[in-house]
Order: C-alpha cells, then sequence, then structure tokens
C-alpha cells in the first residue's frame, strides 16, 4: 500500500475523484499514473490482498443488487428471475477475469496474448470490465493511454487495439464529461489512436529511412485534425468551436511522447504465473482459432494440442537446413510428409511404391567431385557447382529455349561409350533418397534392406561418402522410356549380358543451387521402374501443387489480354507496355522451408487430378490464341517478339508442368492400389 | 518461413528498401502473415507498445511491415502512414464471401487517397485453403481492379498463410514491379 501511496501524492492533483469507486480502489489504481517507474507497480503482499478484499467487496455487492432486481422483477416469471441470476453470475465471472487479467494472473492464455484476448469482439464484457479497473481515469487523454500501457502488454492486433481504445474512451468520457470534448467519445478514440500510431512511429527504431519518415507535429495534428474533421461533419458534430484547444492539446501530447515512449508492461513487473503457460500456446491468437471468446476458453487446452503441430514444423523447419547433418550424425531426420496408418505397414515393403532398396551404378558425372565425410553442409545438398545466384532469373534474362531445356535433362551417361560409373548403395523411403558411395576395396555387400540404424551405420562404414537428397519436386524418368535403341546398339554397354535400365532424376533449381540430374543404372528395366515409381512417388505426395501461379490476375500486359483482342487498335498497342512473362519464384525453389506435411495422400490425388485436368484444358486455350497473337502482332517487330517470347516462356512452363504433375499423378494412382480400401 | 525466406528475400530486393503497408479487414490473416514472413533479425527490436510491425533487417535491406487497421472513423489516421510507402498489400479473407463488399469498400477508401495513386497493389486472397474460398480471379472480379485502377501496376494472388503459399509469390512480383517507371 505504502508504494501506492507515494504515487498518489502526485496522481490525486491531476485526478478527479468523480468515479462511482471507493477511495481505497482510486488509491490502488491512481499507482498507475504517468509518469511511472518501474518499482510501483511491483507486486506487493499489500496489493494481492487489497485485491482479495475488492473480490469479495464486490461478491457482497453483486448479493445486493441481485436482492434487488429479484424484488423488481418478482411478478415476472421465475425462470427469468434465474437467468438473471445467472447474467449475474456471468458479470462477477467477467470482473474476476479482468481483475486476474490487470494482476497478470489469468493463466488461461499467455501473457503478451491478454491484450488480444481483452480485444476479440467476443470479450467486450471483460473489456469493459477491465477498463473500469482503470478509474478514475486521468484528465490527460495521453496519460490514460499510458495508464493502459502500464496495465497490461499491450501489443496487439490492430483491430483489437482498435476496440480496447474505443472502450477506453467511453471510460474517459463518463469520468469527464466536461471537456472540450464534449460528450463524443468517438473523437477521443481518434485521438487516442492517432497517439498509439505517433508512438509507434517516433518509437519503432528500426523503420526505414526514419528521418524521412518519421511525423512531425505538424503532420500528426493536421492528420489527426482531419480525422476529426470527417468525423465531425459524419455524425455532425461541433468541434469548430474547441478547435485551438484541440490543436494546443495535440501539440502537448506530441512533445510528450517524443521525450517518453509510452510504456510497455514487462512480465516480470506482474505474476510470473503466466510464464510457463507460454511456450505452448505461443501463437495461439495468430495460427489457432482467430478469436478468442468466453466460451472456447474451456477449450483451449485442447486447441492448442491441435496447434502443437504446427508449432512444431515450425521449428522443425528451423532445423531443416540441418537435416542433413542430422543424417550424418546418425541422429533422425525430420518427416517430409503427413503419415497415415496405412504407412506403416507400407515404409518397410521393400520394391513397394514406399521403398526400394537395392545397389546400383551411379554416373561418375552425377555427385559433386569433391566429397570428404566432414563437408557435411556441401555434400549432402543437392546443387553447389554453380555460383549464378538463382534469383538471377528474376532479371530480366534469357528465356530459356527448348533446346537448353532438354539438353540438360537428356542422359548422357546412358548414350556415352565411356562413361564411368560408380557402385552406389541407393534407398528411397519416407521422401527421401539416400545414396551411399561403396569404397571401391570392398568387395562383400552385406545385402541388408534394413532401415533401422544398424543398416544404416553398416552403409556409412563401407562408404566413402553419403548423400540425403529430399525428394521434394523431383522428377524420375527410365530412360528406356524416352530413348529408343535398335538391337547393335544395346551393346554400349560391353559387358551388358541383359539389358540394363537406367533412369534419371531430376532436382529442381532451389535456394541451394541450380538443377541436378543424377544418372542411374540398374540391372535390368524393371528395376529401374521399381526406383522411378517410388521416386515419384515420394516427390508426388510431398510436392504442394502449383496452383497459384496460375490463378494469379494482374493487370500486365503479357500480350493476350482481352483488351488486345477486342478492342485496341494497332495505335493503342504500340502505346502498350508488355512485360515479360516469367514464372513467379515460388514455394517449391524454398524446398527446405516448405514441407506440406498436412496433406493427405487421397488429397494431394485429388488435387494432381484437378490441376492436371485444369491445365490440359488452359494449355489449349494457350494454343488456340497463338494464331490471333501472330496476326494482331505482327505489324510491329518488336513487340511481335516480345509477345511471341512471352507465349513461349508461359506454353514451355505450363507443359513441364503438366507433365511433371501428371508423372507424379500415375505415380499416386499406382501406389494408392497397394493402400487397403477402406482408409 | 526462417532463414531461407529471408535470403531469398536479400536477393530479391538487393539493395532496395521497402515499406509495405498491410491492410486488409481483421480476420483476413495479416499477423499471421506477418508471422510466416518473419525473418531473421539482425537485431531484436525493442517491442513497441502498440501495433504489429515487423522489421526485417537483412545485410542492406531494410523490409517493414505495418499491421494497421481499425474501424471506418480511424481511417483518415492511416495517411500517417502513407508518405514513403512502397508497396501497399490488402489482405482478403477469400472465405467470406459476405465481408467481401466491406473489404472493396476499405480498398478503395486506401487507394483513392492522394499518395497511394501510385503505389504498387498487391491483393492476397487469403485461405485458399478453405474449401469455398473465392478463386483470385473471381476476387479480382468482384473487386473490380480491372476497371477502377489505371496508372499502378496490381496483382491478385491467392494464398494460404499457414502453408505460405503464395507469400513468396506475392513478393516476387512486388519486387519484380516495383521499378515500373510512375507515370
Amino acid at each position: 500500500m505504502c508504494v501506492s501511496l507515494n504515487n498518489d501524492a502526485c496522481g490525486a492533483l491531476r485526478r478527479s475523484h468523480d468515479g462511482p469507486c471507493s477511495e481505497g480502489e482510486g488509491v490502488l489504481r491512481g499507482s498507475k499514473s504517468m509518469p511511472v517507474g518501474e518499482q510501483d507497480l511491483l507486486q506487493s503482499p499489500g496489493m494481492i490482498n487489497m485485491c482479495e478484499f475488492l473480490q469479495d467487496d464486490e461478491v457482497v455487492d453483486d448479493e445486493k443488487s441481485v436482492v434487488h432486481v429479484a424484488t423488481t422483477i418478482s411478478a415476472e416469471t421465475s425462470v427469468e428471475s434465474v437467468e438473471s441470476n445467472q447474467s449475474k453470475k456471468a458479470d462477477q465471472r467477467y470482473r474476476h477475469i479482468a481483475l486476474d487479467i490487470l494482476e497478470g494472473t489469468f493463466i488461461e492464455i499467455p501473457y503478451k496474448e491478454y491484450a488480444n484476448f481483452l480485444g476479440s469482439e467476443g470479450n467486450h464484457r471483460i473489456l469493459t470490465e477491465f477498463i473500469k479497473l482503470l478509474d478514475p481515469l486521468p484528465l490527460s487523454l495521453l496519460e490514460a493511454l499510458s495508464n493502459l500501457s502500464n496495465s497490461i502488454y499491450f501489443i496487439a492486433e490492430a483491430q483489437n487495439i482498435d476496440r480496447t481504445l474505443e472502450c477506453l474512451s467511453k471510460e474517459w468520457i463518463q469520468c469527464h464529461p466536461d471537456t472540450h470534448w464534449k460528450s463524443s467519445y468517438k473523437l477521443c478514440h481518434i485521438v487516442l489512436f492517432s497517439l498509439l500510431i505517433l508512438n509507434s512511429d517516433l518509437h519503432n527504431d528500426f523503420q526505414i529511412d526514419h528521418k524521412k519518415t518519421k511525423f512531425s507535429m505538424v503532420a500528426f495534428i493536421n492528420n489527426t485534425l482531419r480525422a476529426l474533421r470527417e468525423e465531425s461533419e459524419y455524425e455532425e458534430l461541433e468541434i469548430c468551436a474547441g478547435e485551438h484547444l484541440i490543436i494546443d492539446e495535440l501539440s502537448e501530447y506530441y512533445k510528450l511522447l517524443n521525450e517518453t515512449p509510452l510504456p510497455l508492461l514487462t512480465e516480470s513487473e506482474t505474476s510470473i504465473a503466466t510464464s510457463e503457460y507460454e511456450p505452448s500456446l505461443n501463437r495461439f491468437s495468430t495460427l489457432g482459432s482467430r478469436e478468442y471468446s468466453i466460451s472456447n476458453l474451456r477449450g483451449m487446452a485442447s486447441s492448442s494440442t491441435t496447434l502443437y503441430p504446427r508449432d512444431n514444423q515450425n521449428s522443425i523447419r528451423e532445423v531443416s537446413a540441418k537435416s542433413n547433418r542430422n543424417f550424418h550424425n546418425n541422429k533422425p531426420m525430420q518427416t517430409l510428409y503427413c503419415k497415415e496408418p496405412f504407412d506403416d505397414d507400407l515404409v518397410s515393403d521393400s520394391g513397394s511404391s514406399w521403398f526400394v532398396d537395392g545397389l546400383v551404378s551411379i554416373s561418375k558425372k552425377s555427385l559433386p567431385n569433391r566429397f570428404f565425410k566432414r563437408d557435411r553442409d556441401q555434400e549432402t545438398t543437392p546443387k553447389v557447382h554453380s555460383k549464378r545466384s538463382f534469383f538471377g532469373w528474376l532479371k530480366p534474362s534469357k528465356s530459356k529455349t527448348f533446346i537448353d531445356h532438354t539438353s540438360r535433362t537428356t542422359s548422357l551417361s546412358y548414350l556415352s561409350k565411356d562413361s564411368e560409373w560408380d557402385r552406389v548403395k541407393v534407398q528411397i523411403r519416407e521422401g527421401r533418397m539416400l545414396i551411399f558411395k561403396i569404397k571401391q576395396n570392398v568387395k562383400d555387400i552385406h545385402q541388408s534392406n534394413g532401415t533401422n540404424s544398424t543398416a544404416i551405420d553398416y552403409y556409412k562404414e563401407i562408404s566413402s561418402s553419403y548423400f540425403a537428397y529430399s525428394l521434394f519436386e523431383a522428377e524420375a524418368q527410365v530412360v528406356q522410356d524416352n530413348i529408343i535403341i535398335g538391337c547393335e546398339a544395346v551393346n554400349i554397354n560391353k559387358n551388358a549380358k541383359k539389358k540394363k535400365g537406367n533412369f534419371t532424376v531430376i532436382f529442381p533449381e532451389d535456394i541451394n543451387g541450380p538443377e541436378t540430374v543424377l544418372e542411374f543404372q540398374t540391372k535390368d528395366i524393371a528395376e529401374s521402374h521399381k526406383f522411378t515409381q517410388c521416386i515419384n512417388f515420394w516427390a508426388g505426395r510431398i510436392s504442394p501443387v502449383p496452383m497459384t501461379q496460375f490463378e494469379l490476375v494482374s493487370n500486365e500486359e503479357y500480350g493476350w489480354s482481352d483488351k488486345v483482342f477486342t478492342d485496341l487498335t494497332c495505335f493503342d498497342l504500340k502505346q502498350t507496355t508488355i512485360s515479360e512473362w516469367k514464372p513467379l519464384l515460388g514455394l517449391e525453389l524454398l524446398y527446405e522451408d516448405s514441407k506440406d506435411m498436412e496433406t493427405k495422400l487421397k488429397d494431394r490425388l485429388e488435387e494432381l487430378m484437378d490441376f492436371t485436368k485444369q491445365l490440359g484444358v488452359w494449355i489449349d486455350r494457350h494454343n488456340e490464341i497463338k494464331d490471333k497473337l501472330v496476326e494482331i502482332w505482327s505489324f510491329d517487330e518488336n513487340c511481335f517478339e516480345v509477345v511471341m517470347n512471352n507465349w513461349n516462356s508461359k506454353y514451355l512452363y505450363m507443359n513441364t508442368q503438366y507433365k511433371k504433375r501428371l508423372t507424379y499423378l500415375e505415380a499416386l494412382q499406382k501406389a494408392m492400389e497397394s493402400v487397403p480400401l477402406d482408409i | 518461413m526462417g532463414n531461407s525466406i529471408s535470403k531469398a528475400l536479400g536477393k530479391l530486393f538487393g539493395s532496395k528498401e521497402m515499406k509495405i503497408l498491410m491492410l486488409g479487414l481483421d480476420k483476413a490473416g495479416k499477423t499471421t502473415i506477418l508471422y510466416k514472413l518473419k525473418l531473421n533479425k539482425i537485431k531484436t527490436a525493442t517491442p513497441t507498445v502498440g501495433f504489429n510491425v515487423e522489421t526485417v533487417t537483412y545485410k542492406n535491406v531494410k523490409f517493414n511491415m505495418w499491421d494497421v487497421g481499425g474501424q471506418q472513423r480511424l481511417r483518415p489516421l492511416w495517411r500517417h502512414y502513407f508518405p514513403a510507402t512502397t508497396a501497399l498489400i490488402f489482405v482478403v479473407d477469400s472465405s467470406t464471401e459476405g465481408r467481401m463488399q466491406e473489404a472493396k469498400e476499405e480498398l478503395y477508401s486506401i487507394i483513392g487517397e492522394k499518395e497511394m495513386e501510385n503505389v504498387v497493389l498487391l491483393v492476397w486472397a487469403n485461405k485458399q485453403d478453405l474449401k469455398d474460398a473465392m478463386k483470385p480471379q473471381e476476387v479480382s472480379n468482384f473487386l473490380e481492379l480491372k476497371q477502377n485502377l489505371k496508372n499502378q501496376p496490381w496483382c491478385v494472388i491467392g494464398s494460404n498463410a499457414l502453408s505460405g503459399q503464395g507469400l513468396v509469390e506475392g513478393l516476387s512480383w512486388i519486387s519484380s514491379n516495383s521499378d515500373v517507371p510512375r507515370k
């Protein structure tokens, strides 16, 4: 109590004690006037006792009023009096929650979420009670705001702030009905909100080019006045008479706020009772159910568990770049897919779409040249040769030609007579491709298909290096499906007694580097098919469908907007700026971060079906417009070239996507055959 | 999205400094997006009372996103933010058709401001993961951007703030369009 009393000495001068509260309450709340040192808010036994006392007091009050209500409505049905009793109880509960929040002892939500909780639409009653607890409000609006930010951790979403300040302004008007603001809480609301924006602006020191953008006093006053005027017109209120008073007041606030930012209440200043709840509920307000209300409070514990995977996912994201390191350090790697019940049986079913394991050959050119076991990060991520920034293609550059593209994916090693091959052990499972490059001197390889750590350790031991590739957006293809060579040429591989199989795996360009192509050779074509099926299945399963690219709507002109086809003359066309078409940077390029672990196999299958169908239609449509484009744009050589380049780029992009997604779709459809029907 | 996105953004925006204003009705998903885009902060800013502001520093790139909002009577105050804004991101909840009209009015009340005339506009048609969400084309038709916006580049991209779909695409679009010479 002594702390409060000290402070009240200055507080009382500024405050008018016309609120309906007891003097004791006034003293307690008085401790929160501005400026306030941290020590003023330290919990003292006295304060806690005070609150207990207050609570008891309120209960007594409530009982009295219940009696009172009951007598006045005695003529009405008993049901209604029960209801009013219940609503009284509800009131009481709201007040208790409000008190708990003020004391920092409301443990159902994390302390930093109090402001969002109060500001939520459904919690208006609690908010009202909370604001009442700040009574009596000081005459200065800035001080009132400061009292608020001193009573709660006041960083919240804009709409929640809005509602809180609206409530505060109503309360303020009640406390001070005779100022130049008259009875317009709306005007006060505007001033409070404006002050808060000003505070953010003046004291958020990480703003860009802050000197230039920082509000000047004049700008602040003008903007605020403008908002006030618009409101006055709207509400037909008269503020003109007091405008000079308002200007004086605003400039005073600006000076004060410029010197001292609004205080941010930190947790140590209140009870720490909530801290242990924080980690699990951390992102509650934004990731979970998007609002709080008293009714879903009870459900919070359970909804927080459904949220948990997301939080988890987030933490996984952060370490995902290290997943290869985990592989090297024998730590479990993160899950890449949404695991379903049937997966348990299938993940170790060798030769299925879920799991393939075998000794194959890999083209020497495929793997990075230098490998050292210690060089973990480099060694295990697909990429790293080129220094070319992969974002370079955002800038105007030569568009890929069809020849460029195909040449990169052609299986050169297969066609070349003197390709060299290395022995590798390859395992495809759970969205990854593990490659162990077996040491030259190891002759007898003990054939184990195990996925357990003993087997993995064994392979690590006999290997000179090993890699883990995520199959995100990867695509595998059996070479012999694409390239048919006559009988004589089969002997390209001199020691081939029966026809070997070959397959390639393409990992797309991503944040780590350019596209990578691995070329493998298996003992026969059937085995190659097994590998490709398994790779495409996992790739299809973990890669989201890039619908966003195609559904984008913009006013950029690529040469084929409706306008071009309908109402533009040659002259108009010449004036049009034609943008270059290029696919947008997508999440698929940042695979390390975008594990889609929420899409079920069945849903992915549907997605792929819809997407390929839709894309097919779009490609047809794109083909249809080509003739028209030629006709329309041929009047100008430059325009023609740009438009046709655009047309080509889009066509190529769509085609590549179509082919890849169709491959995924087929792999998933095939895999579904082994999934029990009832799932 | 952690480090990679910030790396990506660093490369994307070069040495640009961008002040991006993010607006939208409540529950459109602004905060979730901010959270998703939260990048590695070299310095941790002392939190300031009031609004969520994500300020991201990566090398010489400063990337500043403001979550502002509020009801009708507070809108004139948004002018506080307008100077020096590079791009406006407007987030709509594509799954609540009922509030689309309200969103549209809000959008036009912002871009009707003189300072906002030439600002690059990105609309995130958010919550595409929900079953009956309006497609970007539908959102675009509803907002009638084609009819009403003549001078500034605009774009509607479907997004899902929870998975991150559309977010990188949107920022990449902003970056490639913020150099468009202003008319």
